[in-house]
Order: structure tokens, then C-alpha cells, then sequence
């Protein structure tokens, strides 16, 4: 007995989209200290200019994994319903419930305060399997960050899991 | 260099990382929420998060990269360079829930000029429940001898 996929030939569709976002403002030093004091860090590479002077880094960097929260501070239309980005990463219902599964972070070069980010977001894959409570949608993203200059900052692979309603 | 740095010679495999306790509240995580710009209900709202067939509000993941990065730059101190960090999320951690970020040096080695370092990491919930695992870190740190870069330590 053959069921129907969830994966839609409208979700398939999905897989290899580019979608570009840039940031017309640099990131700032406020941004820096605002997710250090939300993830409870208080280490003075990311707050005090002249430490971070005499360190490799040659002055203050963002903590490593802020630049993979950017997706949102790009400035994109909030759904009022549930709080997320209008131009988010999501299936259609009846597959609007979603966690997160995975993230594979590789890091190129640290964020400063003075860096605009461009991101390039793309489904890389979207494959269907069955969970102990249902079947589940794996869509696999792939975000590569940019600086103003085109440097590579890093890349973000992250696994959404998507269920039923 | 600064006083508290690790050294790739201090490190041997099997070296526990000092741990990293932290407990979500609700108001730690409108803090992320805020400083990350992600406003989406399921990070706060209790009865949205409900009408989703979830118990409450749950952590974002993402935050659990932050705190593990937290843990790792805490021990190396500030001259190490973090160039992987991949995470598994098992179960999902809500408000009130104490945390703790783990790990252990689990590999070392030079490559490219570069001294790394492989961390198995890990968050467990006060039940000793995995929340996070496996995850990984690779990390380059500074050498006492003189490095790549041409600066003496």
C-alpha cells in the first residue's frame, strides 16, 4: 500500500532556491554586547575594546555563533499569528509546526562591529520520514554570511523538522 | 597573549572542559529573542506554544551554540580561533529547566600550520538527559613555540 507523500511537488520546488538578504547597516558594537549579555557572557572580547586589541583578533568580535542569528535582524515582515518571518524558511499546512534539529556551524573569519552581512540562504534537500508520532519533513538549509567586502564569515547547515498540525 | 590562555601543549585527550551551568527562564529567553531579532511565539508565549501542542515555551537551539561557545572561550581564553561547531538537538528544554554544557578534548593534531583541537560536547537537563548530543567543536589554539602567524608566545 502506497501512501501520499507530504513532500508536495510545491515543497520540492523548494530545493536549490537562492534567496539573498542584505543588511544596509553595520552590525555595531550594541548588537555584539546585547547577545553576550543574552547568552550570560561576559568575556571582554566581545565588550572591551582594548582587551580585544592585544588578543589575536585584533579587536572586538561578535561571539562566534551571533552571526547565524542574522537571518533576522535583516529586517523582514513579522507575522503577527506567530511572531516569525514573513520570508522564513516553511511548508504550507498542514505542516506548520516545526523544531529545530541540527545545526553545522563553520566559522571563516569572526563578525566585527563594523561588518554589513549579506546571507545566501538555500534548501538543500527536503526528504520525508516517519516518527514515533508521526511522519516528519527534514528540510535541510544552507546559509553562507558575507561581509561588505564579499568575505566569507561563515556557513550555517541546519536541519528543520516540520509535523503535522 | 593574554594570562589565561590555554595552550595547544596544556591540552591532552580525554581533558574534561570546565562545565557551564545556566537555567533557562522565560525572561532569558525574551532576552535572546530580543538580541537576536526572533520574536517567533514558540521562544515565549506560553498559549501559542500550547495551541502547538507543546507543553510551554520551549529554548531556541541556536542558544545552545551560544552557551557551548560560551563554555569553550571561557576555558582557551580569547586567542583561540572556534572553526566548527556542529549540534544535535534530542529533547526540548523549557523554562525554569537548569542546563549544563559539557564536554572533553577528544582529539588533537596539526594541520595546515593550524594546532586544533576536537571537543565531543554535550547539554544535559537536571534529569541527566542529553538536550544536546553529539556535538562537536574544532579549535585552533596558540602554541608556545612560535606559530604560523610569526608571533612569539
Amino acid at each position: 500500500m502506497t501512501k501520499e507523500s507530504l513532500v508536495t511537488p510545491e515543497i520540492k520546488a523548494m530545493v536549490g532556491r537562492e534567496e539573498v538578504f542584505s543588511s544596509s547597516e553595520e552590525l555595531g558594537r550594541a548588537t555584539i554586547h546585547r547577545f553576550a549579555v543574552a547568552i550570560g557572557d561576559s568575556n571582554p572580547l566581545y565588550l572591551d575594546e582594548e582587551f580585544a586589541r592585544n588578543t589575536r583578533h585584533g579587536g572586538i568580535i561578535a561571539p562566534p555563533t551571533m552571526i547565524f542569528e542574522l537571518n533576522h535582524n535583516l529586517g523582514g515582515e513579522i507575522s503577527e499569528e506567530d511572531g516569525g518571518y514573513l520570508d522564513k524558511v516553511t511548508l504550507p499546512a498542514p505542516l506548520s509546526r516545526f523544531i529545530r534539529g541540527g545545526n553545522e556551524y563553520e566559522f571563516f573569519q569572526a563578525a566585527r562591529p563594523e561588518d554589513k552581512i549579506t546571507l545566501k540562504r538555500k534548501v538543500l534537500q527536503v526528504f520525508e520520514k516517519r516518527g514515533k508520532a508521526g511522519p516528519l519533513v527534514f528540510v535541510n538549509v544552507e546559509i553562507t554570511y558575507m561581509n561588505q567586502k564579499g568575505e566569507l564569515l561563515g556557513i550555517n547547515r541546519e536541519t528543520l523538522i516540520f509535523m503535522l498540525e | 597573549m593574554a594570562e589565561n590562555d590555554l595552550f595547544f601543549e596544556d591540552v591532552a585527550v580525554g581533558d574534561d572542559i570546565p562545565s557551564l551551568a545556566s537555567r533557562a527562564t522565560l525572561v532569558q529567553m525574551a532576552m535572546y529573542a530580543a538580541a537576536t531579532w526572533d520574536f517567533h511565539r514558540y521562544h515565549y508565549d506560553k498559549e501559542f506554544a500550547q495551541s502547538k501542542g507543546f507543553p510551554a515555551p520551549f529554548v531556541d537551539g541556536q542558544m545552545f551554540g551560544g552557551l557551548l561557545t560560551r563554555m569553550l572561550i571561557s576555558w582557551t581564553g580569547p586567542n583561540v580561533v572556534l572553526k566548527k561547531l556542529n549540534v544535535k538537538y534530542r529533547v526540548m528544554v523549557f523554562p525554569g529547566e537548569m542546563i549544563i554544557c559539557m564536554g572533553k578534548v577528544a582529539q588533537k593534531y596539526t594541520e595546515g600550520g593550524e594546532n586544533l583541537v576536537r571537543c565531543e560536547l554535550w547539554v544535559e537537563n537536571e534529569n541527566r538527559e542529553k538536550v544536546v548530543a553529539p556535538a562537536n567543536a574544532l579549535l585552533a589554539l596558540p602554541s608556545k613555540s612560535i606559530n604560523m602567524n610569526g608571533v612569539s608566545s
